[in-house]
């Protein structure tokens, strides 16, 4: 057990203590630690949803920037507080901290199955086709605790486990963090881990999901390991596509089929985000959307000269961030008989070339590739 | 920094913050294992943030503390020694106040060396904190000495007072001997309402003046009555514009000279009261252990029953002017005893009170808060000390499974 308290005695009659009880203190604490977990994202708004004793059923929204989270406080403590929700979203995988891309792909041994993938991996990532969903909430019911379960039954990855058992047996509060189906297996077990081990006194039931009991398609359905990025070394994009296209080892592929889900071969390069890019409607698009529409112009389809070309415009763009850089110059590519990605990177301004396939391919495609004269890093 | 070995956990105390925790099974466990090993966790990181465990720590003396854990006989609903202990420097005031529950006693201060005695016996069991009152004790001579026999003895020291005294001087002597807190008593955010339960607006207000203007921690000490309590919205007004820490919440207490139930509030003066407190921010609000119903009404079963509730002869005791031994201030009874250990841990008086919840009347004993609250003492006293509270607003009778 661990529990605290702030305050001096400051009567000389009886004591005294704040308002606030520990156990919303706690919980107050589990919510700032979960907003400084370095796969939050600092850079997106945090929303919160509340409602309160008195009127339960009015749900009432707000929201904050990142440096402003301290805010969140007030409406934390307020007594009259029944429900709270904090929407974030976490870090997307490729902007993440080498660190904590290190620690989560530790995480991938702990996931029933999985526990060798962190290994057969070079430089992995998710599927360019995909986006992943990464907001998260965390959710708490605080009118009320929650009923006593004397019998609850344990299964999935659990943590702290006599604790959550011990908690549940006597009134309690439930924090709930809830993620969609889109969301990363290794970044709920991050939050999770992060939790356990730093509030021993809180028990987690991390749920059947996080032990694999969904497969693709449902919970954790976004894979950090789809794809294998190779980074080929060259300023000279269009002559290189153009290389890596007359030896043929790889073929340009545009969307295709009732969903665009399928592919079909083409002759340029199609944006695989952009193709539809002329038909979206100017009064639904958000800054990001607009400026890339108007660079466009209604084209559709890139030489790799003129792809190289709207490259380095979009690199000027301040506005966008590595993820975005990616999103909006990925073209989709067949590699083999397998779908691939052609997408450039920019890192500090210098931007690279870099080839997503399947990771069964890597090793045969990067010898290809040297094969060729195209130098590719090593390791 | 405290450490104290308790029954099956370790305590830890930071004069400096203010910050109480208890530490046992696989808490303590993580502790223990990096005091010996080095090896940091997620858990370490918190309770450095908590500012529980320094970065500069004595970890073989904690691990003597903990060692020392198996061999602590549990006191049955306490703490083997107390948090804290309320200490009369004097019984002297010149203000004379119509609320005052110490009226009608004779002349008498605390010398310094009995003062020092009973410290030496405080830290030695590692009580964590001393609350000086009286009387009004900024007028007690060497006042800053007594103090200073508090801090140098690592506990943390508070002071409370009705400003009467407070100079710039003094204020920067009590600040040179590291007193950590000082609270001013005041009912009323004019000198009309004030006057009709406290006497000395004036010394309070240049009090609150001059602790504005410097970095002591300092709060208000407000009691809630009949008299003062729509005043509320406007005492926290008047906090914030003094930059005071905090309000102090006291509940009002029978006193000779008044007739309790014409000054304790109504129902719907504690009703209206409890929503005021839902809309202020910005300012810390606190209420006294007397005052856990109130506490228990706003959060219901939120409440932490080890900090929560009557914490008379559980948490603390009062040592008087006189160094007579007592549960809490407001009661009468004294017990004269070799030290403070034997009468905490041997009192008849004290145990008693820790068994309360077995034996109290209604309808405390059929209240959802009993564990949490335990009505005040001092209140029941008028019929018998172990009595339910009959006009408690916050009663809320448990369900019957």
């Amino acid at each position: 057990m661990f529990t605290y308290w702030q305050g001096y005695e400051i009567d000389g009659s009886s004591t005294a203590y704040n308002l606030i009880v520990p156990t919303r203190e706690l919980a107050l604490e589990v919510l700032r630690y979960f907003l400084a977990l370095k796969i939050i994202d600092r850079e997106a708004e945090i929303w919160l949803s509340f409602s309160k004793v008195n009127d339960p059923n009015k749900c009432q929204k707000k929201n904050f920037s990142y440096a402003a989270s301290g805010e969140i406080d007030d409406f934390f403590l307020n007594p009259e507080l029944n429900y709270f929700q904090l929407d974030v979203s976490c870090v997307h995988p490729k902007r993440l901290y080498p660190q904590v891309r290190e620690e989560l792909f530790q995480l991938t041994k702990t996931r029933p199955g999985r526990e060798e993938s962190s290994l057969q991996y070079k430089n992995p990532t998710i599927s360019p086709f995909y986006a992943p969903n990464l907001e998260v909430s965390l959710e708490i019911y605080l009118g009320k605790p929650d009923v006593v379960i004397d019998d609850y039954q344990t299964e999935g990855l659990i943590f702290n486990e006599a604790v959550l058992l011990k908690n549940l047996s006597q009134p309690h509060f439930t924090i709930e963090l809830v993620c969609g189906p889109a969301f990363i297996y290794e970044y709920a077990a991050y939050i999770n881990t992060k939790l356990a081990a730093r509030f021993p006194e809180i028990g987690i039931d991390g749920g059947i999901d996080c032990a694999g009991g969904f497969v693709a398609g449902c919970t954790y359905a976004s894979n950090l390991y789809d794809y294998e990025r190779i980074t080929i070394n060259t300023t000279a994009i269009a002559t290189t596509i153009k290389d890596l296209l007359q030896q043929e080892l790889l073929q340009f592929q545009k969307p295709s089929g009732k969903y665009g889900r399928e592919f079909a071969a083409c002759e340029n390069l199609v944006l695989y985000y952009l193709d539809h890019a002329a038909d979206w409607d100017e009064l639904n698009l958000e800054g990001k959307e607009q400026i890339i529409k108007g660079i466009l112009a209604g084209k559709q389809e890139f030489t790799p000269e003129e792809y190289q070309a709207l490259v380095e415009k979009i690199t000027t763009i301040t506005l966008f961030n590595k993820v975005d850089f990616m999103h909006y110059t990925t073209c989709a590519l067949k590699v083999g008989q397998q779908p691939a990605a052609l997408t450039c990177s920019n890192e500090a301004g210098q931007i690279c070339l870099e080839i997503l396939v399947k990771p069964e391919l890597r090793e045969e495609f990067e010898q290809q590739l040297r094969l060729a004269n195209i130098i590719v890093p090593e390791g | 920094m405290i450490y104290r070995a308790e029954a099956a956990a370790l305590m830890i105390f930071n004069p400096d913050s203010g910050i109480t925790a208890m530490l046992s099974g696989q808490e303590l466990t993580l502790l223990t294992e990096y005091l010996c090993t080095e090896l940091r966790n997620e858990f370490i990181n918190r309770l450095e943030e908590l500012q529980l465990l320094p970065v500069e720590i004595d970890k073989a003396k904690i691990l003597a503390t903990i060692a020392v854990i198996p061999q602590v006989k549990k006191i049955f609903n306490s703490f083997t020694v107390p948090e804290a202990i309320h200490l009369d420097l004097t019984t002297s005031c010149p203000l004379a106040c119509p609320q005052c529950y110490k009226a009608g006693h004779s002349e008498m201060i605390m010398p310094l060396e009995k003062f020092k005695a009973i410290i030496r016996q405080a830290q030695a069991a590692k009580v964590f904190q001393i609350a000086l009152g009286g009387g009004e004790p900024l007028l007690v001579p060497n006042l800053v000495k007594y103090v200073e026999t508090v801090t140098t003895a690592g506990m943390a020291c508070t002071l409370t007072s009705s400003g009467f005294g407070l100079t710039e001087e003094l204020l920067q002597a009590l600040r040179d001997a590291k007193l950590h807190h000082l609270q001013i008593s005041l009912n009323g955010a004019t000198e009309a309402i004030n006057s009709t339960s406290r006497a000395g607006f004036k010394e309070a207000l240049s009090a609150l003046e001059l602790l504005s203007k410097q970095q002591l921690k300092f709060g208000i000490n407000w009691v809630a009555r009949m008299d003062n309590y729509f005043d509320f919205p406007k005492m926290v007004a008047l906090a914030q514009h003094f930059h005071a820490e905090n309000i102090n919440l006291l509940r009002y207490k029978p006193v000779v000279q008044e007739e309790y139930q014409k000054f304790a509030l109504t129902q719907e003066a504690f009703t209206w009261l409890q929503a005021q407190l839902k809309q202020f921010y910005g300012i810390k609000l606190k209420v006294d252990s007397a005052f856990s119903n109130l506490l228990c009404s706003l959060y219901q079963s939120g409440t932490n029953s080890i900090a929560a509730g009557c914490g008379a002869g559980r948490r603390f005791m009062v040592i008087d002017a006189a160094g007579r031994f007592k549960p809490c201030s407001h009661l009468k009874a004294t017990t004269v005893a070799a030290n403070l250990v034997e009468y905490w841990q041997n009192s008849t008086e004290l145990k008693q009170l820790r068994k309360l919840e077995n034996f109290i009347g209604e309808p405390c004993g059929s209240c959802s808060y009993l564990h949490s609250c335990r009505g005040c003492r001092a209140i029941c006293a008028q019929q018998n000390i172990y009595a339910g509270e009959t006009n408690c607003p916050a009663y809320a009778p448990r369900e019957v499974s």
